[in-house]
Formats: C-alpha cells, sequence, structure tokens
C-alpha cells in the first residue's frame, strides 16, 4: 500500500464524508429512509395544491347550482374507438319511480376532457391573470360539466371544493405550527435556561393547559368567536385556539433539550472558552436542537390539521362559506349520506393520507435529526 | 527455532492436550453485512479453554473479544452473523456438542446457557433486571435448569450469595439490583452466573466499571471460585494488568484475528507478534517510572472498512517487512508449548529487544524533566476548599444532610509540575477540578491563582469578567472525546473558538495560529475542515488539547483526560501532554483514577478519600513508600503487570464501600475500613495533613499524611519492592 489512495474512490468519498456538515448528514440518514421520502414528496404534492389551488380546481367552488344536485363522481373514458381522447358522458336527469333523482351516463352524448383546458379566470399568486386549468371541459358550455367527484347537496364540484378544502386546512396547520413553534421555543427556552421558579412556574402552567380536555376547551373558545366575523377572522381565530393548547408539547421538548445540553461536555468547554451567554444559546444550543424542533414539528402539523378537521366537523371551527376538510365531512354527517351519496366522504381520503404522510416524514426526519447519536 | 517452513496451523495445538480440553472454538467467523460488502468482524477465531484453566482474551477495543463471547454463546445480535466454525463444548458426560450447529434459540442452547456456560458482563446495573429481586432472578435461573422446590431453590440462592462474600445474604435475596452497591452488584451477578454450577465461566470485561479497590476483591474472589470448584473461565478483557493477575493462557485479538496466544508467562516475557509487544511497552504499567516516555503504537486500530491488506497490523508495525507483510497474511506460527504467533517473523527473535520482565529500562528512553523548583511559589494555592451539595427531596422540599463532596481540602500546585489527583470514583477529586476552574462554586475555603505579576488573585468568588480572563490562564482539557467536542462545527471553528471569543485573533491571523496549534498537537492541515465525527478518540484528544493550549494558558486540569481511550493511543497522548509541557512550560492537574497513568506522568501525587487529601508527596515516594494505610490498599490492589509476581504477593483487600459522602463517618473517614484503626482517636478526631518523614524517606521530602499512626505503620508499597530498588 504506497500511495494508491489518491485514485481511490470510497477514500475520495471518506474524505468528502469528514468535511461533511450536519445537514449533509442528516440528509444522508433521511435518503435512507424510503417511506419517508416518499411521504415528503406526498406532502410536498399537498403544498403544490396549496399554492395553485385554482388550477387545480375544475370549476368554481362556490357556485352553488339546484339542477346539479349530488351527482355521482363521473369516469374518464380514455380512449375512444382505440384512439387517445379523453372524455366523460353527459349525465341526464330523471326522477325514478319513487320521485328520487337519478342520473344516468348518456353514451351518447361525449364530453371531451382535456389538460390545461381554459376555464374560470384567476390570478395566479394574485397578480398575473390566466385561465388555465390543470383539466377541464373543452369549449366552455353550461351543459357541459365535469364532475370528478361528483356534486354536492347544493350541486357545487366535490373534486374543486377539496382542493381549495386542502388551502384551508393545510395553512390552518402551517400558521398553528408557528404559532406553536414561536411560543413553546420561547417558553420552553426560558424553561430550560433558568431553571428554579421560573421553570417551576411555566411547567406548572403547562401541565394545566394540557390538563384541560381539548374538546370542550375548544368548544367553549369557539363559542367565544363572534358570529358576525368573516370567514378570514374565524379562520385566524381557529389557528390561535388549536395553538394555544399545542405549544405545550413543544415547549417540554425543548426545555428538555437545553437541560441535557447545558451538561454537556462540549457546552461546558464553550463556557470555559469564555463565550457569552447568547453565544452558548445560538453558537452551540441551537444548531444541537434545530434539527430535533424541526422534526417535532413535522409531527406536530398532523395534530393540527386534524384539530382543525374536528373542530370543523363539529361545527365549531370553520365556517361554511369557508371550505375545509372538515367543513366537507359535515355534509356526510349523517347515514343516509354514507348510504346514498357515499362520495360525500372522498374528503376523508385527504386526511388521512396528509396525517400519514406528515407522521412518517416527521418520523424519518427526528431518526436522522441527530446525524452523531451513538448507535 | 523454526525455519518458515515450520509454518503450521495453529489447530495442531488441539493434538498436543485432547482430554482436557472444555470448549474448542475452531474458525469461527462472525460477519455482517454493509452495502458493498460484507465486514469480517471474526475472521477464524480458534481458542481452547482446558479444564479449570483461565484463559483471557485481551486487544483494543473493536478487535472483536465481545462478539467472540457472544458468538460462542450464540448471542450475536442481527446485522452479525455467525457465518462459520465449529463450538464444541464438552457436556458433563464427556461428550463433545457442536454449539455452531445448534439452533441458537432451541431448546438444547438454552440448556446450555446457565448450566453449562455462566455469563457475566461489563455493567452489572444493566443485566440484572431492575423490576425483580436478586432471589428471584436467580430462582429463575435455577428452575430453568433444574427441577427443585421453591424452598430449595431460595436455600441454594442464599448459599451462592454467602460464597460469593454478599453480606447478609439472606436479606440480599429480597434486594433489587439498584439497592446494591457496584461491587454488591458484581457479586450477585456471579452468584446468579454459578448458581447451577457451569464448568465454564465467561466473563466479558467484568471489572472494567469498578474502582481498583472493588476490581481486586471482584477479581480475588474469582480466583478463589476457580479453585474451589475447578471451572474454567473465558476472561475478556482489555487490561493487561488483569491479564497478568488472571490468566493461565492469553489470547491476544487485533482486528478479528487472533495474533498470538500461549501460556501467560511466555507471552508476557517473549512476546512473539511485534502487536503483543507494542501493547506490552505501550502500557505505563510496565516497569514505569515517572519520566519515561512511553512506545505509542501509530495511529489507532483501524475500521473494519479499511481493513489494511495482508497482515492486519502492518501499517502500525514497526517491524513490518515490506513486500511481505503488505501483500500476504501470515499463517498462525507455532513456537512451542501451545505458543503460537500470526507473524511472518514470528520465529525470529525480535529486532527490538523483547519485554524484558524485571530489568530496569535502557537509560536512554528516561527523559530527565526538569526538576521543580521546591522554592518557587505555588501557582495555585487551595485552602480548606469545601464543597457541599444541598439536597432537597420530597414534595415539601425538605432539606436532606448535604453531600460533602469536598471537605476543607487543601493543595499548592507548583508551577511546572504535574501534580496528580488520584482516588477511586466518588472521592471528589473531579468536582475539585470543576471547582478551581469555577464552573461550580464552593462552599466554603479559597482558592488562589498567581497572576505574571506574582500576585494573588482570589478566584473564589470571581465575577463576570475577570472569570473570563482567569479562564484563558487555567484550562481543562475532558475525559470524554466523544461529547467535549460540538459536532457541529468543524475542526478550525474548535480549535479557533477560544480566540475569536476573546478577541485574541481574526481572519487570516486566526487561520495561522490555529492550523500551527493542530499541527502541534500532531494532527495535519487537512484536519482543518473536518468535522470532530471524522476522527477517533485519540484525535478528537488531540482537538481537544489544541483547544485548551489556543490562548497560552499557564495551567491546564487534565480531568481524566486518557481514561477512554484504548492503552496504544492512551501512550500518544500522555507523551504529547509530556512534550507540550517541557515546550510551553504547562503546569498540570492531572486528575486520574488510573494509578499506573500516574506513577507515569506526575512529579507529586495528592491521594483523595472521602472528599479530602489523605497522602501527598513525590510521586516515587507516595508509590514506594506510602505512609496513609489507603493510599498502600490502593497501590496493592492495582494489578501487578508481571505474571511471576502474583504468586507471592501480599495484599491489602479493603472490605466495604467508599463512604457515602452525605454520610461520612465521624474522625478519620477511613477507619471504618482501616486495619490499623484503634477505635478511639481514629473514631473521635479528624487527623490533619502533616509532612510525617520517616527513616524511610531517602533524602526526598516527606509525604505529608493525614494519619494519626503515619509515624509508626509500616506498610506494604506497590509490586512490594523495598523502597529506592528501582
Amino acid at each position: 500500500m504506497s500511495d494508491p489512495a489518491a485514485a481511490d474512490p470510497s477514500l475520495e468519498k471518506a474524505r468528502a464524508l469528514a468535511a461533511a456538515g450536519q445537514w449533509r448528514l442528516t440528509w444522508r440518514r433521511f435518503r435512507r429512509h424510503r417511506l419517508a421520502v416518499v411521504c415528503g414528496v406526498v406532502i410536498l404534492m399537498f403544498y403544490s395544491v396549496v399554492a395553485f389551488a385554482e388550477f387545480f380546481a375544475v370549476s368554481d367552488a362556490t357556485r352553488p347550482s339546484a339542477q346539479l344536485s349530488l351527482i355521482p363522481p363521473q369516469e374518464i373514458h380514455w380512449f375512444d374507438n382505440g384512439a387517445w381522447s379523453p372524455h366523460v358522458y353527459r349525465v341526464v336527469r330523471k326522477r325514478d319511480a319513487n320521485m328520487q333523482l337519478v342520473y344516468t351516463p348518456d353514451p351518447a352524448a361525449k364530453i371531451q376532457v382535456s389538460f390545461f383546458a381554459r376555464g374560470f379566470e384567476w390570478r395566479l399568486f394574485g397578480v398575473f391573470p390566466t385561465d388555465r386549468h390543470l383539466i377541464g371541459v373543452s369549449g366552455a358550455d353550461a351543459g357541459k360539466t365535469l364532475f370528478l367527484l361528483g356534486t354536492d347537496v347544493q350541486g357545487r364540484d366535490l373534486w374543486s371544493r377539496m382542493v381549495f378544502a386542502t388551502r384551508a386546512s393545510l395553512t390552518v396547520g402551517l400558521i398553528g405550527v408557528t404559532l406553536s413553534l414561536t411560543l413553546g421555543v420561547l417558553l420552553g427556552g426560558i424553561s430550560g435556561l433558568y431553571g428554579g421558579v421560573v421553570d417551576d412556574t411555566i411547567q406548572r402552567v403547562i401541565e394545566v393547559v394540557r390538563s384541560v380536555p381539548t374538546i370542550p376547551l375548544w368548544m367553549g373558545l369557539a363559542a367565544a368567536v363572534p358570529r358576525d366575523w368573516s370567514v378570514t377572522q374565524v379562520y385566524f381565530a381557529i389557528t390561535i385556539i388549536i395553538s394555544l393548547v399545542s405549544w405545550t408539547e413543544l415547549a417540554r421538548v425543548v426545555r428538555g433539550r437545553f437541560l441535557a445540553l447545558r451538561e454537556e461536555d462540549f457546552i461546558v468547554s464553550a463556557e470555559l472558552d469564555g463565550c457569552s451567554k447568547l453565544r452558548i444559546i445560538f453558537a452551540h444550543m441551537v444548531p444541537s436542537f434545530l434539527s430535533h424542533i424541526i422534526a417535532v414539528t413535522t409531527l406536530t402539523l398532523p395534530v393540527m390539521v386534524l384539530s382543525e378537521t374536528a373542530l370543523s366537523f363539529l361545527g365549531l371551527g370553520l365556517r361554511p362559506p369557508a371550505i375545509s376538510w372538515g367543513v366537507l365531512l359535515q355534509a356526510a354527517q349523517n347515514v343516509q349520506a354514507v348510504a346514498i351519496t357515499p362520495w360525500l366522504l372522498f374528503p376523508a381520503v385527504p386526511v388521512i393520507v396528509a396525517v400519514l404522510a406528515f407522521n412518517f416524514f416527521g418520523d424519518g426526519l427526528r431518526d436522522a435529526a441527530d446525524p452523531y447519536a451513538r448507535a | 527455532m523454526h525455519g518458515p517452513d515450520r509454518v503450521i496451523p495453529a489447530m495442531s495445538m488441539d493434538a498436543e492436550r485432547p482430554a482436557e480440553s472444555l470448549l474448542r472454538v475452531k474458525g469461527l467467523r462472525t460477519h455482517i453485512d454493509v452495502p458493498g460488502g460484507v465486514l469480517r468482524v471474526l475472521d477464524g477465531i480458534d481458542i481452547e479453554v482446558g479444564c479449570a484453566r483461565t484463559v483471557c482474551i485481551v486487544g483494543e477495543s473493536g478487535c472483536g473479544k465481545s462478539i467472540t463471547a457472544r458468538s460462542i454463546l450464540r448471542l450475536v445480535p442481527s446485522p452479525l452473523r455467525m457465518v462459520g466454525g465449529e463450538i464444541l463444548l464438552r457436556g458433563r458426560d464427556g461428550v463433545e456438542v457442536d454449539m455452531a450447529r445448534l439452533d441458537p434459540y432451541g431448546k438444547q442452547m438454552r440448556s446450555i446457557r446457565g448450566r453449562d456456560i455462566g455469563m457475566i458482563f461489563q455493567e452489572p446495573m444493566t443485566a440484572l433486571s431492575p423490576v425483580h429481586t436478586i432471589g428471584n432472578q436467580m430462582a429463575e435461573a435455577i428452575h430453568l435448569h433444574e427441577k427443585v422446590s421453591r424452598k430449595e431453590a431460595r436455600e441454594r440462592s442464599i448459599q451462592m450469595l454467602h460464597r460469593v462474600g454478599l453480606p447478609k445474604p439472606a436479606e440480599r435475596l429480597d434486594a433489587y439490583s439498584f439497592q446494591l452497591s457496584g461491587g454488591m452488584r458484581q457479586r450477585a451477578m456471579i452468584a446468579m452466573a454459578l448458581v447451577c454450577g457451569p464448568p465454564l465461566l465467561i466473563a466479558d470485561e467484568p471489572t472494567t466499571a469498578l474502582d481498583v479497590t472493588t476490581q481486586a476483591q471482584i477479581l480475588d474472589l474469582m480466583r478463589e471460585l476457580r479453585a474451589d470448584t475447578g471451572m474454567s473461565i473465558l476472561f475478556i478483557t482489555h487490561d493487561l494488568g488483569v491479564v497478568a493477575e488472571m490468566a493461565d493462557e492469553v489470547v491476544v485479538m487485533y482486528l478479528g484475528l487472533v495474533v498470538e496466544r500461549g501460556p501467560v508467562a511466555q507471552v508476557f516475557h517473549d512476546p512473539r507478534h511485534p502487536y503483543t509487544r507494542a501493547l506490552l511497552r505501550s502500557n505505563p504499567r510496565h516497569g514505569g517510572g515517572a519520566g519515561r516516555r512511553l512506545e505509542a503504537i501509530a495511529g489507532g486500530v483501524p475500521d473494519l472498512l479499511n481493513r489494511p491488506i495482508g497482515c492486519p497490523f502492518h501499517n502500525r508495525c514497526a517491524e513490518a517487512i515490506p513486500g511481505t507483510c503488505d501483500r500476504l497474511d501470515p499463517e498462525p506460527v507455532a513456537l512451542g508449548g501451545g505458543h503460537s504467533a500470526r507473524c511472518w517473523i514470528a520465529d525470529r527473535p525480535p529486532a527490538l529487544a523483547g519485554v524484558p520482565s524485571t530489568a530496569p529500562r535502557a537509560a536512554a528512553q528516561i527523559i530527565v524533566s526538569p526538576p521543580v523548583s521546591a522554592t518557587a511559589p505555588p501557582i495555585l494555592e487551595i485552602d480548606r476548599l469545601s464543597i457541599h451539595f444541598a439536597q432537597r427531596r420530597g414534595f415539601l422540599r425538605r432539606a436532606m444532610a448535604p453531600v460533602r463532596a469536598v471537605n476543607a481540602l487543601s493543595l499548592a500546585v507548583l508551577p511546572g509540575e504535574t501534580l496528580g489527583l488520584v482516588g477511586e470514583s466518588g472521592c471528589g477529586k473531579t468536582t475539585t477540578g470543576r471547582c478551581i476552574i469555577r464552573t461550580l462554586d464552593p462552599t466554603g475555603g479559597s482558592i488562589r491563582f498567581r497572576q505574571d505579576d506574582g500576585s494573588m488573585l482570589d478566584v473564589t468568588h470571581l465575577p463576570g469578567s475577570a472569570l473570563k480572563s482567569y479562564r484563558r490562564q487555567v484550562r481543562m482539557i475532558f475525559q470524554d472525546p466523544y461529547s467535549s467536542l460540538d459536532p457541529r462545527m468543524t475542526v478550525a471553528d474548535i480549535v479557533g473558538e477560544p480566540l475569536k471569543v476573546n478577541g485574541i485573533a481574526k481572519g487570516s491571523e486566526l487561520q495561522d495560529r490555529v492550523a500551527a496549534l493542530v499541527r502541534q498537537v500532531g494532527l495535519r492541515d487537512e484536519h482543518l475542515r473536518r468535522y470532530p465525527h471524522a476522527f477517533s478518540g485519540g484525535e478528537r484528544q488531540r482537538i481537544g488539547i489544541a483547544r485548551a493550549l489556543s490562548v497560552n494558558p499557564k495551567m491546564v486540569i487534565c480531568d481524566e483526560a486518557v481514561s477512554a481511550l484504548d492503552v496504544s493511543v492512551q501512550a500518544q497522548i500522555l507523551n504529547l501532554l509530556r512534550d507540550l509541557q517541557d515546550e510551553l512550560g504547562l503546569t498540570y492537574l492531572f486528575i486520574a483514577h488510573d494509578l499506573s497513568v500516574v506513577r507515569h506522568i506526575c512529579d507529586r501525587v495528592a491521594v483523595m478519600y472521602a472528599g479530602g487529601i489523605v497522602e501527598l508527596g513525590e510521586t516515587r515516594q507516595v508509590f514506594e513508600a506510602p505512609r496513609h494505610p489507603y493510599t498502600s490498599a490502593l497501590l496493592s490492589a492495582a494489578p501487578v503487570f508481571d505474571p511471576q509476581e502474583r504468586a507471592g504477593r501480599q495484599r491489602v483487600i479493603l472490605a466495604g464501600e467508599v463512604p457515602d459522602p452525605a454520610h461520612l463517618p465521624s474522625g478519620c473517614p477511613f477507619h471504618p475500613r482501616c486495619q490499623h484503626a484503634d477505635g478511639a482517636q481514629c473514631t473521635n478526631e479528624a487527623p490533619a495533613l502533616l509532612p510525617r518523614a520517616t527513616a524511610q524517606s531517602d533524602g526526598m521530602p516527606p509525604n505529608w499524611t493525614a494519619c494519626h499512626y503515619a509515624n509508626t505503620l509500616t506498610l506494604p508499597a506497590i509490586d512490594g519492592q523495598p523502597p529506592g530498588s528501582s
């Protein structure tokens, strides 16, 4: 072994690894967690729906139409006589012998479906006007409709409503997490850093908050939201209510990390090096638990999403005309809906998928968060 | 002796004593699958354990010692897997069973574990279940293998606990593991392993977590039990001193291979593998006096991923033959008498002189350290320092007896010296160090540090900004090289941090100084932009030293700075510390529990017990003519490095445990354990630390001793040597 080292690719790799910082090591470990990576992609897709909801929507989700009430999902036929020609059949509305509304597809009347079709006008990022949509029917015509997931009682397209609901439900989560993150890191940090009476007080407050049953608390707080508030105001009130409870978890994590780190030799040695208290916190302690915070945050998001859904489902959260997953599921509250119009249950699917994706993603992040953990 | 054509597999030694072997392991291979290949954790291990013999497996960490034990027991944790070899155990009926062919979790294997092979582990706290009493766990072990009544199982357990020397065994039977001290736990663990009377005991580092006096008790106990029962012991350790104390035969492992094996005397006095020789020489205990430079092995144990081609040791070997050792893996060479070594030059007399057992060291290796001027005023003066921790318990925070970690400790550190602070765990040595650097505040007494202008700075209650400048003059090196470096900073940032935050250097000047520091501790410039995770323990400790030295301190507190390191790396770091002291005129306060390290590096030694100093003096004087019964007991508990000396040696075995610092005994804190206590003055009056001259002093300044009878007692010294003979 004279010196073939220079050309050895495995040694080159080891050298690169030796100079790899925390984030690169975290990324390396995260990548090995296949399921988490897949879930990360799913979450990205969800948030692209949030950002470009109008693009993914087929039609205006708020305009009711009594003529189109409770249409079942329409199936897309991709080929016409062996040729690529995506289309749906026009539905014909009839009343059967029991005077029940029945929609039957009419194979003779084909409605062409196209991608990047023109539809209602919207503004990209609220600025650039456009009328392009991911999918739509060719030619604007009142009779030509496309209901991928059917319609609700008031004849509104469920697919489009779900797209807009995603925007509301997933941003409630984001805003709520930001709020509880701020509260949690601040109070948890103070608690862990100063200890003593301050720590005791904050910890007792956390215990009290955590011991209050959440649903009655939400009910009380939601009841306090004035009825005449606008949709936006209610929306912010709900995010604040949710984050008021969920900051406690984060505060405890942050406090625990502070307490554990305070005893670490490298923190003691930073103190001996002459670092100021601020420098110890921000240059040594925060970087070493930042990754944990990120992981915990990802795990808090699904709690937020579920809370919002639960609240709205109970009629305590967002109220129509606002659209969220919970609001949509309200329509599926009775047995009749499940029996006759099962497609109204579709909004439960994104709830489950999003919550699972967040959980797996967070798990993967948490495992990768401390690349220095000695196994 | 033998020509190269006599290269024969070591397995032929089986033929020499076929009848008496209890366990024969042949070609044991355990691998681990990694992306893109296989790591050979064990690559063909041959071990033979004869009836009523003790075989020690020795090697540095990462050599596969523990995996060997686990493979024999068929308890390899996945992703490791045993891929080949034979493990032949002679059963009670005299028939050999190949355990390698049994289902690891099958009935037969389960009946072997516990009944035919007993096991003890390093950490008795985790090896014992905390939710079951000792008695329950012992009874379970009995019931698993024998049909006996509960009453009988209980009686046998009590007998066994009695036999391992646990006081009040009937009461201890109903105790939980956390209610026992470390030494008692290990005794209970041994009792549990032996309760079914297994003919073979596998002990994996059973004394590593224990203090030296407790270790001596446990080793004595194991020797006694072996003599009584005629069992065999497979003893795994990293400590060559323990090997010399215990072994009949030694197996030296390196990177999953047995590199040398043989009777203990032969391996110690005529080692034929360069690794064995290097291990022996790098140990500070070996013939060691202060002032000698240790012969360290270059580098560290390589990662299995980077296993060298050819002989796995060639890249660290001083005697490697280019073209042979780096190409071809040698086979074991039998050297007669059951001695064999896996080396191309095993059958030649070693080029570097072997390790003579008692001959004095070559004169060329002695470095005369600059004499510490006894007249120079001390650089640090500690006067009656006390550190007590208030304890509060329960909901109402009732005050309990405070933990008196340090009690009225007085000590002066002279400039340019290395003062050792030595004692067992819990004696307050680390607390004292932390208090000197003021991460702990003293309860009473004072600490004063000499400034450049000769004035004394009182650091006892120094406020913030002044403390910052004091901490530039007194620095600290930590024990654990893994937790003491911020894993999120590069080496350059870590070493440069003190310079940056103290505003000493910035920009290119900072870079230059950091690079110079890193070179000074034996690292290279290319290491600067790497993160700590890329370094081994020894290299990390070098980074820690560079950080400590970056602000040109006058004094460095080394808190167990080498005790987490393997012996070959430890020698490198000790040499580095000594070189840096000579170069920079540093003063060291060297806190350690390892007597051999202290003896090697320190000019003076202070022995601590229960928060106070019991003896203080020149290193040689303390080690060769101790005046305090505790010092003497501590010294005689340390394993002797020479296997031939163990037979005739008299040791003071200390009974009992280190006292609870919340409830210290009255009078002399050592009196409950002291053989010489008089029952009156010792119980009532705490002795002062005073210089007590004796006839043996040999012209050296007398030891300061805190014992009423220091002038009259005759105490044995280390190695049982008469003072001044080495």
